[in-house]
């Protein structure tokens, strides 16, 4: 015997008995069991006596009997005395010689912790392949393997499942490749496959197959090699369904595209700016539309949220970054609008909109949608234009109907009163009723001049614009009115060749023409001359007397009418276009005639001013826009190069506006400009200070000297003085004999600037070839 | 039928303007008919058996001076009838009527707008008074 007697450390009892069944020799661990020494037991003790009753009935009936006839007792349990183990399996073996056995008494509770364990093990392994069917379903995964060198091919159930197969006999290798969809897909699974088997390669194939039941899937299939001492004996692989991933893809690619689409095809931009807790705003994210607006490409526009501030039409920044950051800092939602000069240079209106969220962290982001509006917002404007000339309109035309209505009750008066009046004054009365009833007939009269006033006001004719010539008009007018004119007037025209067509109602062009030769002729009870004039002009910024600001810049044809007669007193001038004023004695004038000639202008989109000197004679200018298309377009004139050299200009000008942009002009053209607000201050002027060397007057100024005065006060200072006169009058006979000399330039409201400054030029330049 | 007074129908509303016109037109040696409306006005003008001048208002309660311009050249007689409008108000009234008369073979003359010159309307009487003798010179020729 060892040093480690193996039977003296087991826990199990080690016996072996002689053929009567007495102990011949005990292990410790049995002697332990039974609390006794060796003495005591070994060739003192039958084992048998060491089991409980019915333990020993059963050794004795059974297992002695199963001893005998097999020469073993395989582990069977067996109770023992109180003192020991109380159960026990007992193992046996008969020894064939000495008619003895030996005995192994294993503790049942040994046995049954061995039972535990493996119960134990069973039951993780269930729970695992639980999971592993759990995963299988939920993943759609499935795992195959294919044994070597028989290359037999093992499925899960759910390998089954996605091939649409009932779970139960696997197909061979080939039959499994034929699953595949596409011919070239089964080339591919199988030479990954022999990859696997021939290089060890771990592998992945991804293609479609038709499932059993015809179903067409996206599938995944891994395989790696499985060794053993060197060699490999299976390839195991997982087998997945990735179809549901491919569509989510395929959708997800489509929302996308979608979503891209859109933003390019919107007709705006889509911005998103992103603010941390503490830090400035930045663009996240613009569409590639912002170019229209910015002119710039988002990666650029996107460095800057100060970029997004193009200047608007005043040059002021848009204001949008602004905006949005307050947006962003006081969480409320974007609403606004704003105007901006894009890089083509064109004003547009832009609408932004949008909502601010926080995004975690203290971060904050608007998305905001910006759309050009331009032409929603013309189309308000237009509209209120509109609903104004509505209001306008309607605002005439129930006067208009009001004052028809009236006339027409009115005149049925008059009519009354006139015709016994008449009656009466036909019968045989005395002289001095015959006076009073004159006087009577007269008021009448006057009375039925006013009412077909009102009614000539009322009449809602609406204007038929054809393309014509002025001058024709004119022409026919006259004819017309030649007779109604009296002879003692000179009646003058001057109409310009080549003069550009224009759209008007030619009734109402010849009324309105009627209507201020009537006016002329009124203003001149005894005689003079009477001027029609004709001309092209173009209105725009290089008048420096007088601001055309009702009418747009552009071509206009002019129809002048001017008289030599009592002129129109300043205070009463700002008047005659109001209805119903007039300065004709009562019965002469109705005091529509020109309000009617003004809305005709208005409405015919030209204009009307007058020029007025008291004692000289009245100009009406009537400016109608020229047909677009005719004529050739005089080019505006080019902004001369400063030329006055610093030359003195002494001007007398009443009108302050006028004289300021008289003084702004001239300096801008390099003149030295002394002004003075009359006549008489500009003669005090030059008499302390001779040193000018041009006078620029106005003909009528208020005070004692008036231009034509203020020029002979002068040159008798200094006879070669040149002087060039302003007047807004036309009529070149108001002019003769009043103090102007042939060689003074008189130039005609409105002045434009290149005029102004040639007719300088040319009166100094005179001057000074006749100087003496 | 006395030839030499030449008849002269007055329609209008306003019955001193008529009462007027009648007044003047008789002392030139008109035979005249006051009618108060148009209705009145078709009936008179219903019963003519010579060429006459009607002078007809164009603002009438009832049958206005256009409707009865479009009425009377529906008449049988209408051939008679020289039509003269007169009116307080607006020239469109007078000029679609005579549009319409006119339209309907009656023959119109320049319209006469309120107040009324008597020396216009005796004008205006003479030069009419030629007319229908030369109507009714025709009429005996044809």
């Amino acid at each position: 015997m060892g040093v480690l007697d193996p039977a003296s450390l087991t826990t199990c009892g080690l016996v072996s008995v002689a053929s009567d069944g007495v102990i011949q020799e005990a292990n410790a661990a049995f002697l332990a069991w039974l609390g006794r020494s060796r003495s005591e037991v070994v060739g003192q003790m039958r084992l048998q006596d060491r089991f409980t009753p019915g333990g020993r009935l059963y050794f004795q009936t059974h297992l002695l009997p199963m001893l005998r006839l097999n020469g073993e007792i395989a582990a069977s349990a067996i109770n023992m005395l109180p003192d020991a183990p109380e159960s026990v399996l007992l193992s046996a073996r008969s020894d064939p010689e000495g008619g003895g056995a030996a005995f192994v008494l294993m503790p049942a509770v040994e046995r049954l912790r061995r039972e535990a364990r493996l119960t134990e093990r069973v039951a993780q392994s269930r729970q695992k392949e639980s999971w592993l069917a759990q995963i299988e379903t939920l993943a759609d995964i499935g795992a195959w393997a294919v044994t070597l060198p028989d290359m037999k091919l093992h499925w899960s159930d759910a390998v089954f499942r996605l091939h649409g197969l009932p779970v139960g006999n696997e197909p061979d290798l080939e039959t499994a490749l034929g699953y595949y969809a596409d011919p070239a897909d089964r080339e591919r699974a199988a030479a990954r496959f022999a990859a696997v088997v021939d290089q060890g390669a771990t592998v992945e194939v991804e293609a479609r197959i038709v499932t059993a039941d015809g179903r067409l899937r996206n599938v995944r299939s891994h395989a790696r090699p499985v060794w053993h001492q060197g060699r490999i004996i299976r390839v195991d692989g997982l087998f997945q369904d990735i179809t549901p991933q491919r569509e989510a893809e395929a959708a997800r690619d489509q929302a996308v595209t979608r979503l891209s689409g859109m933003a390019e095809n919107l007709p705006g931009v889509l911005l998103t700016v992103e603010k941390p807790a503490r830090g400035p705003a930045r663009i996240a994210y613009v569409s590639s539309r912002c170019r229209e607006f910015w002119g710039l490409p988002p990666e650029e526009l996107s460095r800057d949220i100060a970029l997004l501030d193009r200047p608007g039409p005043e040059g002021t920044p848009a204001g949008l970054s602004a905006t949005i950051t307050a947006a962003l800092e006081r969480g409320l939602p974007l609403a606004d609008r704003f105007r901006i000069t894009d890089p083509a240079g064109t004003e547009r209106w832009l609408s932004l909109c949008g909502s601010v969220t926080g995004a975690g962290g203290g971060w904050v982001r608007a998305d905001c949608i910006i759309l050009d509006i331009t032409a929603e917002v013309e189309a308000e404007a237009q509209l209120e234009r509109q609903s104004a000339l509505i209001r306008h309109v309607q605002k005439s035309e129930s006067l208009g109907q009001l004052t028809g209505g009236m006339a027409h009750d009115f005149n049925n008066i008059l009519a009354v009163i006139l015709g016994n009046l008449e009656l009466l004054r036909a019968g045989d009365g005395a002289d001095d009723e015959v006076a009073l009833i004159d006087a009577a007939l007269a008021a009448t009269e006057r009375g039925a001049g006013l009412t077909r006033s009102l009614l000539a006001f009322a009449r809602k004719a609406p204007l038929a614009p054809a393309i014509c010539d002025l001058n024709q008009i004119v022409r026919d007018t006259r004819d017309w009115t030649g007779r109604t004119l009296p002879a003692h007037l000179a009646i003058e025209t001057s109409l310009l060749e080549g003069l550009w067509p224009v759209e008007v109602d030619v009734d109402s062009t010849a009324s309105a023409l009627l209507n201020l030769l009537v006016n002329a002729r009124d203003a001149m009870p005894d005689g003079g001359s009477l001027t029609i004039e004709t001309a092209n002009v173009r209105i725009d910024d290089d008048y420096v007397t007088e601001r055309f600001d009702e009418v747009p810049s552009g071509r206009y044809v002019m129809l002048s009418v001017s008289d030599t007669g009592l002129g129109i007193a300043p205070e009463v001038l700002p008047h005659i276009f109001v209805p119903f004023y007039t300065t004709k004695p009562v019965g002469r004038g109705s005091g529509l005639g020109l309000s009617m000639v003004e809305g005709f202008m208005k409405q015919s989109g030209g204009t009307i001013r007058v020029y007025s000197e008291p004692g000289k004679g009245t100009t009406f200018k009537l400016y109608f826009p020229a047909r677009p298309g005719s004529g050739a377009v005089p080019a505006p004139l080019p902004r001369e190069a400063v030329r006055g050299g610093g030359r003195r200009v002494l001007l007398a000008e009443d009108e302050s506006a006028l004289r300021t942009l008289l003084v702004r002009t001239l300096e801008a053209a390099g003149y030295q400009v002394i002004t003075a607000a009359s006549g008489d201050m500009a003669a005090d002027i030059f008499a302390e200070d001779p040193g000018c060397d041009l006078l620029l007057t106005d003909i009528v100024m208020p005070g004692k000297l008036q231009g034509p005065g203020l020029a002979r006060a002068l040159r008798r200072l200094r006879p070669e003085l040149p002087v060039v006169f302003m007047s807004g009058y036309a009529a070149e006979a108001a002019v003769h004999g009043n103090g102007l000399e042939p060689d003074d330039i008189r130039l005609t409201k409105p002045v434009r600037r290149g005029d102004l400054i040639a007719a300088l030029e040319r009166a100094l330049a005179s001057r000074r070839q006749g100087g003496r | 039928m006395d030839k030499a007074r030449p008849r002269l129908l007055i329609a209008d509303d306003n019955h001193e303007f008529a009462a007027y016109i009648g007044r003047a037109a008789e002392g030139a040696g008109w035979t005249v008919t006051s009618c108060a409306d148009g209705g009145a006005l078709l009936d008179s003008a219903a019963g003519l058996d010579c060429p006459a001048l009607l002078l007809v208002d164009i603002d009438m309660p009832g049958l206005d001076g256009i409707q009865a311009a479009g009425q009377l050249a529906r008449l049988e007689n209408a051939a008679l009838f020289r039509l003269r409008f007169v009116t307080g108000g607006a020239e469109t009234g007078p000029l679609t009527a005579r549009m319409i008369a006119e339209a309907g073979s009656i023959a119109t003359g320049r319209s006469l707008f309120k107040p009324v010159r008597r020396m216009e309307l005796l004008e205006i009487l003479e030069h009419e008074h030629h007319v229908l003798d030369s109507l009714a010179e025709e009429r005996g020729a044809g």
